[in-house]
């Protein structure tokens, strides 16, 4: 046995290439595979195995490389008869258990993960006596210790069970892997270590038998004095176990003073490396990109942003970050899909779910319609309510569009697909779940659309072939909340965010920091190298303090930090071109630069040139935004004459909405439109709205004897018209308690009416006629009470016929009412300002073309009850008339009619109240550009 | 916005370490670590400053860094705190900063609320918590909100309760009165959660029927929040004190922070709440006590409030200023001679002029004639700059609309800036030089005409940018992305395509857009998909293939791709703009990777238009820019020079139905639906007045940014007493006299309109016209395309077969897997034929979870064995062999690409290595011919392969072994 080791400073570059060199002068090609080269992980394998290709360039058997864990599983697959758990499966046996929660669980499963790594040789009880010693030499209170041995305790039960299985997870595997190697005699020839710096004591168990049945080995070692707290315990292994053979390489090169780079965020940080790039590469310097790294602390934050902009300076990238199933889009499907069947069928999973392009046997009309539907319809959750969505719409009248009514058919399909999983949410076992679970997602035709590279019904088989395994290792528990669906949906996001696939691809290698350990890119690019992330502190370990950490040899906060700061220089060390640099800040949030960074010395870096579409065309702007914010005119248009037009009638509401903004008015009364709004408990609101007004018009419409007498035909007729609505029978009871509640006060208003010499005349009452030379109104009054003093004239207007074709009613005086079921006021001011709230008075004007004498208008508010009067005491005191009102109203609409024939709609609130709410503020020319130069 | 706070915190230490090293001997006090310290510190008189020192005579006290806890405001004040320590540090104690560089990520500088998501992590298992426990986002929290108040609303669907009686009784609107108190209620947390759990008394039945109610919807919302394994953001304070105060653990808990902390420093103790004073009181109550384990251990504990109870601003956030004072009277009661209190009296910012106006000013409206603990008591400071400085107020003549006074006003304030630009010095250090526009800023109470102040500094072409401002959804381009997406996620959604196909990037005019409208009532994208007009017709083309790239593309990048395929860019060119895109679109990814749906992210959206998120930040450095921001996000800066508009503004607060107050310690709730009613309600009176005290506050916060310059506007109505802010200063300085403008107002200089129009006339020559360098890089070199790239080689695996599920099922495909284990194992000698049946059984068990299954399919291994066994190819092909290979990896380079793959077996026989590939899945007959042509590709590699490495000729073989059939190929 000869081993060398060969003492590696920080900046020698080219190790892995010299330990090859030297292997492949002792190996006669093209067969290598008696080499065994081992690194620490699997990038650095690949990155090797390249080199070695790099190196050999020509056709070969290629050694075997592998990590340590890679070997032992290679190892056990081969020799090995047990069945092995994979590690996303423990926190989820764990929960089991212990009765627990996940979070709780992923805890203890780090705990044993690590006892398992740094005391492979111990049992159990040893391991508790270890621990019990440490707490009692530190004076550590035994409520702290208390959590410790509640772990071993889980620790051991999990133990047990796995034996009891005849099962091992992957900690036992590498545990296993010294003697499968001694029994089998696996000697590869020649064995080189490469890129190692400290090791569990797992690993050194592996590795020393390997090390001591091989004939030849290359060992490369860091070689750092100021780093000997990080890489003594490696030296002194391999020194204290092997005779070995010591070289020491020396580097040219200098020590490093980085410098750096901050840019104003992270968006402008990556845009300053892409530039980089790609002026380094069209400018010849960078020609190789796949030796290009770039590299975070925090790869996970960076990159959705290095794709985009990555992409948008036109820079071929891979990213190395294997993404978690549990964060892809189809799987955030399958997890709503859960979600919804737990709670209820909540609008946002559920929808999401119903409309997921990956369940391919969706019905397509879900696409299209349950987006607009389950806004409008105002869901929050349950069954019934989705099953009658498009009845509530439709009972609003609030859409145009007509509905297809195949959509609560298929939706009673989707729910009865769901019954199976609805009917075990509350108790299922796993294999249940699953069993269901993939029934479903076969039934819905769970596949990938866009691709047909991946597989994901074969994923999704795997993953719950693996979940349905927790029963067979654990008996069914009947603890209360670790069988329901949603602690089903919290095992399977644990376990989907520890499934990952790897992505293969060209250009510049984008990875995390931890996975760059080793590597020597031509070009080092080191971002987000921000204070807080760099070092970044571990999490909070709740099982064991961190001195008591230290002395049961784990890593340590001082350790973790140390090590950060190793790797850090290691890393800048392998590249002759490193460009490091931090965002400074993101949104509100601040950031120093790494403390690893010279403080106080951020250079700030701009390179010329243009280099995306989007640099080009912002620097061919030249116009102001606010230009394009234009009025809505239509001078000189026939298409006013087809809505507005001499012949045709204008709805009396539409004067009052356009004077409140014509800009308004255009768009939500003519073109309708209106944008997407929360409408949750509108709908109810909105009914009540209509319920209210048929009720009044209904119920005053007969003639009551007294109070009594005026709530028994209410009762009667509320039943009748609740009973034809889409509501729940408590809305229903509600809206008639409410009523019932307030009849009193209707009753005392009826009756000061009375009092006041009127009754009623008639409901709803359409009205049209034209007030003023070519201008033609119409419109529906709520009610009209007459003076009774003539008691004919209220048999005058007919149920069914508009007051125009009643004969002439001349001496007719009678009073107009609007319900209102919010709190409104008429302020006769505001109607002679400002012509504001004209409604009642041009009804007035069209009673009054039809030979009626009005004599007052008022609003009735329902939630206020009261009723507010024009003419008013203010107007008896000041002498103005209701006719003085009229008058004011027919100038306000003759000029209203002419902007609207001549198409001018612009933005014009006659009270800026309007505007505040308003969705057209960000399209709107009085908001954006007020003062006009 | 970086870098006016950097600006600010370099220049306060530049200016005034020096002033502050030489007055050493009043910084001792402050600096004793021996001694818990209060210091009251007005407005520029280096408050945070001091808690930086307070930090450093700790470590040099030999305090251990990671035993310091400094709580900050807000996470930028953290860094900013950070920041300063270490600056100090470095110039001062270079030996120390080599130290402290090291420990720099022990540093414990958070705000309150991250410090108290620190300890419920920490104790969360203890406290009944997931560890996993997240702080969930207002969006998230507010739909869980709604869904409890439904479900306790559904829960009595078949026998009414509580719900019902009180929306009936609230009559036709029932609902829409008691939805709105419930979620009032809600938005004032903690305090109903406090009166539910602290046994308040509550005296209205009202009261008591509303908190029941209430608690009701809040029981079932914590429930769904612990289901999730989230807390909302006031949880964190909720729980901190609970777990300190009632949890069975909570004595370990003290335990455990008072063993990993010796000192606590708190900057900005004038927007405490009481809660949080509560938490800072609980942790530090056994340091007061004068015993305990760290007195033992020979430490002295020790706590540092720095405030101004004049700059406490946060009142509708839950700041109470009381608290201040309390902390100075407990403080005094508990700690005695090792308790150290200093009122600071110096100002290094303002010139005198502008601390005499602010002296007189607030010596009379912060008069000590009241007290009630929440009434702000003044101290006056004195100036320590040497100057004069000026300090004006422009009146200008009010008329009826408010817009109109704004109008005008904003008209009076561009030409007074552009009348000082140039003319009016400041001071730089000791020198004076011409003030520019960047030494300007306009602080506005409110946004409400924000925009009427930014036309006017349009009009007379002054730069300028709004920092912090809100309103960021009403902006254009940032509603048309809004918009974009609302119509990605729902195509039904006319108002969003309609929004889009009248913005620049489409320009579709209203005529067109009003045509196509008004035909039908089919959806707006099928109207427009049916038209003949090419314009209209190439938007549909593109619109529709962003809904169909929507699928797979992320929805930030389709956003970038929008706006560069349409050449949108282009008109969101000015900076601003360009950076609410970029803010919009950062914020999109941000929402896609935490996982939400385009549904998820338009309702955020949705509900996000009624908040108030604020622009985008943008640079500021080295732009000669007037900058606009609100008080609120002025405080802690500073400028040379500060414009105060609009102070005739209304400052009387908007009384809401319900309110809920802390006094001495009681939380009491009053409810009143009549707001005449409340006016006679002592607890809504109260209320108000401390609101009104809060203008004040607020005022002095303003007034006190500027160093050398301040010019108040507002409008005096004729024969109209003077309203707001400018009430303060006419009633408290005496401007009028008889209805008539005094002019020998003290340390004020009066503008009229003529006045103020006449000045802008004598300088109006003399303008410059100043733009801010958008386009930087006009003329230099272009490369937008993408690069032209291919790799100098490329690893291809040749041995992966995706197509055995889709062919013949998931079985085969773990079939195949089983078959090929055996092979190798038989081939390599590591088991031998008679154990094949045994390895079969656990290889199966190790990877089926049913048992029938497991039966079924070691059936079919023992057949194709058989099978194989019986035609031969067992003997011939898989069993040892001298000089055969089995799994053999192989590398192989043809041209640029490099193949890589596993070999199943190679036979050597003679000069020539016969290649093996299994095919292990059921095949027939006829389908040979197809199967061999897909393979040949492969078998060529493989034999290529091995024909390079061995030197040998090869012959290729597919080896069929369910038929079994061995087919040369």
């Amino acid at each position: 046995m000869s081993i060398k080791v060969f003492y590696t400073p920080f900046q020698y570059k080219g190790i892995t290439e010299t330990l090859f060199q030297l292997t492949a002068d002792r190996v006669k090609g093209p067969d290598y595979s008696k080499i065994l080269y081992i690194a620490p992980t699997p990038r650095k394998v690949k990155d090797s195995q390249q080199k070695f290709h790099w190196l050999v360039r020509s056709d070969y058997i290629p050694p075997e490389m592998l990590t340590i864990k890679q070997l032992s599983k290679r190892l056990y697959s081969l020799y090995g008869d047990k069945n092995v758990i994979t590690h996303p499966l423990i926190p989820i046996i764990i929960s089991q258990l212990s009765g627990r929660g996940i979070g709780f669980a992923c805890l203890i499963t780090d705990f044993i993960n690590e006892a398992k790594q740094y005391h492979p040789d111990k049992d159990i009880d040893t391991l508790r006596n270890l621990l019990k010693d440490i707490f009692y030499n530190l004076n550590i209170p035994e409520d702290v210790s208390r959590r410790a041995m509640e772990a071993l305790e889980i620790f051991k039960e999990y133990q047990e069970l796995l034996t009891r299985n005849s099962v091992l997870d992957e900690n036992d595997i590498m545990a296993t892997c010294p003697s499968l190697i001694q029994q089998n005699n696996y000697s590869p020839e020649i064995l080189i270590l490469d890129g190692f710096y400290e090791l569990t004591r797992s690993e050194e168990a592996i590795l020393k038998a390997l090390l001591e049945n091989v004939k030849y080995a290359l060992i490369s070692m860091p070689y750092e004095i100021d780093y000997s707290y990080i890489t003594d315990s490696y030296n002194i292994f391999i020194r204290n176990n092997f005779k070995c053979e010591e070289v020491y390489l020396s580097s040219e090169d200098h020590d490093l003073k980085p410098s750096y780079y901050s840019y104003p965020g992270k968006e402008e940080e990556i845009e300053g490396i892409a530039k980089h790039i790609k002026t380094s590469f069209l400018s010849g310097k960078m020609r190789d990109l796949e030796r290009v790294v770039v590299t975070f602390p925090k790869l996970y934050e960076y990159s959705d942003v290095v794709s985009r902009i990555f992409r948008r300076y036109g820079i071929p990238y891979t990213l190395s970050i294997p993404e978690p199933a549990g964060k892809t889009r189809p799987f955030l499907d399958v997890l709503s899909l859960l979600e919804s069947v737990a709670d209820e069928y909540t609008r946002l999973p559920f929808s999401r779910f119903l409309t997921s392009p990956y369940f391919k046997n969706m019905p397509l009309l879900f696409r299209k319609w349950i987006p607009m539907l389950c806004l409008r319809a105002g869901i929050i959750k349950g069954k019934d309510t989705w099953l009658n969505l498009s009845k509530t719409v439709f009972s609003l009248q609030s859409s145009v569009i007509s509905i297809p009514s195949q959509i609560e058919k298929e939706l009673k399909r989707v729910f009865k697909k769901l019954s199976p999983l609805e009917s075990i949410r509350n108790n299922g076992s796993y294999s249940q779940y699953c069993k269901v679970i993939l029934d479903l997602l076969n039934d819905f035709g769970f596949s990938d659309v866009m691709s047909d590279k991946t597989d994901l019904m074969e994923q999704a088989e795997e993953i719950f072939k693996k979940l349905s395994f927790i029963d067979i290792v654990i008996p069914y528990s009947s603890k209360p909340g670790l069988n329901t669906l949603r602690h089903f949906k919290d095992s399977l996001k644990i376990f989907l965010n520890s499934t990952f696939t790897e992505k293969e691809g060209i250009g510049v290698q984008v990875m995390d920091f931890f996975e760059s350990r080793g590597i020597e890119p031509v070009y080092l690019y080191f971002g987000g190298l921000k204070d807080g992330d760099l070092p970044s502190k571990p999490d909070i370990d709740h099982v064991l303090p961190d001195t008591v950490r230290t002395k049961f040899g784990l890593v340590n906060l001082k350790k973790y930090l140390f090590l950060q700061n190793f790797l850090f220089n290691r890393t800048i060390a392998s590249t002759k071109n490193f460009h490091l640099s931090y965002p400074v800040m993101e949104g509100d949030k601040l950031f120093l630069p790494s403390p690893f960074l010279p403080w106080e010395k951020a250079a700030k870096e701009q390179i010329p040139g243009i280099f995306s579409k989007e640099e080009e065309l912002i620097t061919k702007g030249k116009t102001p935004l606010e230009s394009y914010v234009k009025e809505i005119e239509f001078a000189g248009d026939n298409l006013m004459n087809k809505h507005f037009g001499e012949t045709l009638f204008i709805r009396v509401t539409d004067i009052d909405a356009y004077r409140t903004c014509p800009r308004k008015f255009f768009i939500e009364k003519t073109l309708q439109l209106n944008p997407p709004e929360i409408k949750e408990y509108e709908i109810e609101r909105m009914l009540l709205g209509i319920i209210a007004h048929e009720i009044m018009q209904n119920l005053l419409s007969r003639p009551f004897i007294n109070a009594d007498d005026l709530r028994n035909k209410a009762e009667i007729l509320l039943d009748k018209l609740l009973s034809n609505k889409p509501l729940e029978d408590y809305w229903k009871k509600l809206i008639k308690e409410s009523f019932l509640s307030i009849l009193p006060d209707i009753f005392e208003l009826e009756c000061a009416i009375l009092k006041e010499g009127y009754s009623f005349m008639k409901a709803e009452v359409s009205v049209e006629g034209e007030v003023l030379k070519g201008i033609k109104l119409r419109g529906k009054i709520d009610r009209v009470d007459k003076k009774t003093v003539d008691s004919e004239q209220s048999t005058a207007i007919s149920q069914n016929k508009s007051v125009e074709s009643q004969s002439s009613p001349n001496s007719c005086i009678v009073e107009i009412i609007d319900y209102k079921t919010g709190t409104t006021q008429l302020s006769g001011p505001q109607v002679a300002q400002k012509g504001a709230t004209l409604q009642l008075f041009l009804y007035a004007a069209l009673m009054k073309s039809l030979g009626y004498k009005v004599e007052r208008v008022g609003i009735y508010s329902l939630k206020d009850l009261n009723i507010s009067w024009i003419p008013g005491r203010n107007d008896r005191k000041n002498g103005r008339t209701i006719e003085d009102y009229i008058g004011m109203s027919l100038r306000f609409l003759e000029e209203t009619v002419v902007q609207m024939r001549a198409g001018k709609f612009y933005a014009l609130p006659l009270n800026e109240q309007t505007c505040r709410n308003c969705s057209e503020r960000p399209y709107c020319p009085y908001i954006q550009n007020i003062v006009k130069s | 916005m970086q870098e006016l706070f950097r600006e600010a915190i370099l220049s306060i230490y530049t200016k005034y370490s020096e002033k502050l090293k030489v007055s050493k001997h009043d910084m001792e006090k402050y600096l004793d670590i021996t001694k818990s310290v209060i210091i009251s510190s007005p407005a520029g008189s280096g408050k945070t400053e001091k808690l930086a020192r307070r930090y450093v005579s700790l470590l040099q006290g030999g305090s251990e860094i990671e035993k310091i806890l400094a709580i900050t405001f807000t996470e930028k004040a953290a860094a900013e705190m950070k920041e300063r320590i270490l600056h100090i540090l470095k110039n001062e104690y270079p030996e120390l900063f080599l130290n402290v560089k090291e420990k720099i990520p022990l540093m414990r500088i958070s705000t309150i609320h991250a410090f108290c998501l620190k300890l419920l992590k920490r104790f969360s298992i203890d406290l009944g918590l997931d560890p996993s426990l997240e702080v969930t986002d207002d969006f998230n929290a507010s739909l869980l909100w709604s869904e409890s108040v439904y479900g306790c609303l559904m829960e009595e669907k078949n026998n009414p309760d509580l719900f019902f009686v009180m929306m009936r009784d609230r009559g036709i609107k029932g609902w829409d009165s008691l939805s709105s108190l419930l979620d009032e209620l809600h938005s004032k947390r903690p305090y109903p959660e406090r009166i539910l759990k602290e046994n308040h008394s509550v005296t209205g039945e009202s009261e008591k029927e509303i908190l029941e109610l209430y608690s009701r919807c809040l029981k079932r919302y914590t429930n769904k929040k612990l289901e999730r394994h989230l807390i909302d953001f006031d949880d964190l304070e909720l729980f901190t004190y609970k777990a300190l105060v009632k949890n069975p653990e909570w004595h370990n808990i003290l335990y455990s922070f008072d063993e990993h902390t010796d000192h606590i420093l708190v900057d900005e103790f004038q927007d405490t709440s009481s809660l949080q004073w509560k938490i800072i009181d609980k942790l530090s109550e056994e340091w007061r006590s004068g015993i305990g384990a760290k007195r033992d251990s020979g430490k002295l504990p020790t706590i540092f409030l720095v405030g101004d109870d004049k700059q406490s601003i946060y009142l509708f956030r839950g700041a109470n200023v009381s608290v201040f004072q309390e902390a100075k009277e407990l403080f005094s009661e508990w700690l005695g001679k090792e308790y150290y209190f200093e009122e600071i009296k110096d100002n290094y910012r303002s010139l005198p002029a502008i601390v005499k106006f602010t002296n007189s000013l607030f010596e009379k409206l912060m008069s000590p004639t009241i007290r009630d603990s929440w009434h702000t008591l003044y101290t006056s400071f004195e100036a320590t700059r040497q100057g004069n400085g000026n300090v004006e107020l422009i009146l200008v003549e009010g008329l009826s609309h408010t817009k109109e006074n704004r109008e005008k006003e904003a008209t009076m304030l561009a030409k007074r800036i552009q009348s000082l630009i140039g003319n009016y010095e400041i001071y730089e250090g000791d020198k004076k030089r011409p003030c520019d526009y960047s030494d300007i800023a306009i602080l506005l109470r409110k946004r409400t005409h924000l925009c009427i102040f930014e036309n006017a500094l349009r009009k007379y072409d002054i730069p300028f940018i709004v920092v912090k401002g809100i309103g960021f959804y009403d902006e254009p381009e940032v509603a048309l992305l809004k918009e974009l997406l609302s119509f990605i996620s729902d195509p039904l959604d006319d108002y969003s395509l309609f929004c889009l196909l009248r913005s620049p990037l489409f320009s579709i005019n209203y005529k067109t857009l009003f045509r196509i409208i008004a035909q039908g009532n089919s959806p707006l994208i099928d109207k427009i998909e049916s038209v003949k007009n090419k314009k209209l017709k190439n938007a549909f083309n593109l619109i529709s293939s962003w809904i169909e790239r929507s699928k797979n593309t992320p929805l930030a990048i389709l956003l970038e791709d929008v706006l560069s395929e349409t050449e949108g860019w282009q008109f969101y060119w000015e900076n601003q703009r360009h950076a609410n895109i970029k803010k919009f679109i950062r914020l999109i990814e941000h929402y896609e990777s935490q996982g939400f749906s385009i549904f998820d992210i338009r309702e955020k959206l949705i509900k996000a238009r009624q908040g108030d998120e604020g622009k985008a930040n943008i640079n500021t450095e080295g732009m000669n820019a007037v900058k606009i921001m609100t008080i609120h996000a002025a405080k802690g800066l500073q400028f040379p020079m500060v414009f105060l508009p609009s102070l005739d503004e209304d400052i009387f607060p908007k009384s809401s139905p319900i309110v809920i107050d802390e006094e001495e310690g009681r939380i009491s709730i009053a409810y009143e639906e009549d707001s005449q009613k409340r006016k006679k309600i002592d607890n809504f009176l109260i209320r108000k007045e401390k609101e009104l005290e809060e203008e004040k506050r607020l005022f002095y916060v303003a007034v006190t940014r500027a160093q050398d310059f301040l010019c108040m506007l507002g409008a005096l109505k004729k024969e109209k007493p003077p309203t707001g802010r400018l009430a303060y200063i006419t009633d408290s300085l005496g401007i009028f006299k008889n209805g008539h403008i005094n002019p020998e107002t003290n340390n004020l200089t009066i503008w009229t309109e003529s006045q103020i129009d006449e000045i802008y006339s004598s300088h109006h020559s003399s303008f410059i016209t100043h733009h801010v360098p958008y386009k930087l890089f006009m003329k230099e070199p272009i490369y937008t395309g993408p690069i032209s790239y291919e790799p100098q080689h490329k690893w291809q695996d040749v041995t992966e077969d995706l197509s055995i599920e889709t062919t013949h099922g998931e079985d085969w495909v773990l079939l195949g897997k089983i078959f090929h284990m055996l092979f190798e194992e038989l081939s390599k000698g590591i088991i031998g034929f008679n154990e094949i049946n045994k390895r079969t059984s656990i290889l199966l068990r190790n990877e089926l979870y049913i048992k029938d299954k497991s039966e079924r399919l070691k059936e079919i291994v023992n057949k194709g064995f058989e099978k194989l066994l019986l035609s031969g190819y067992l003997q011939d092909v898989i069993f040892p062999i001298k000089d055969s290979y089995a799994e053999l990896p192989f590398i192989l380079q043809r041209g640029n690409t490099i193949f890589k793959g596993r070999i199943d077996r190679i036979i050597v026989r003679g000069d020539t290595a016969n290649v093996y590939d299994y095919k292990t899945f059921p095949v027939k007959e006829k389908e040979l011919p197809e199967l061999i042509d897909k393979y040949k590709f492969q078998m060529n590699i493989y034999k290529s392969a091995a024909e390079r490495i061995l030197s040998l000729k090869t012959n290729g073989y597919l080896l069929f072994t369910h038929m079994p059939l061995l087919v040369e190929v």
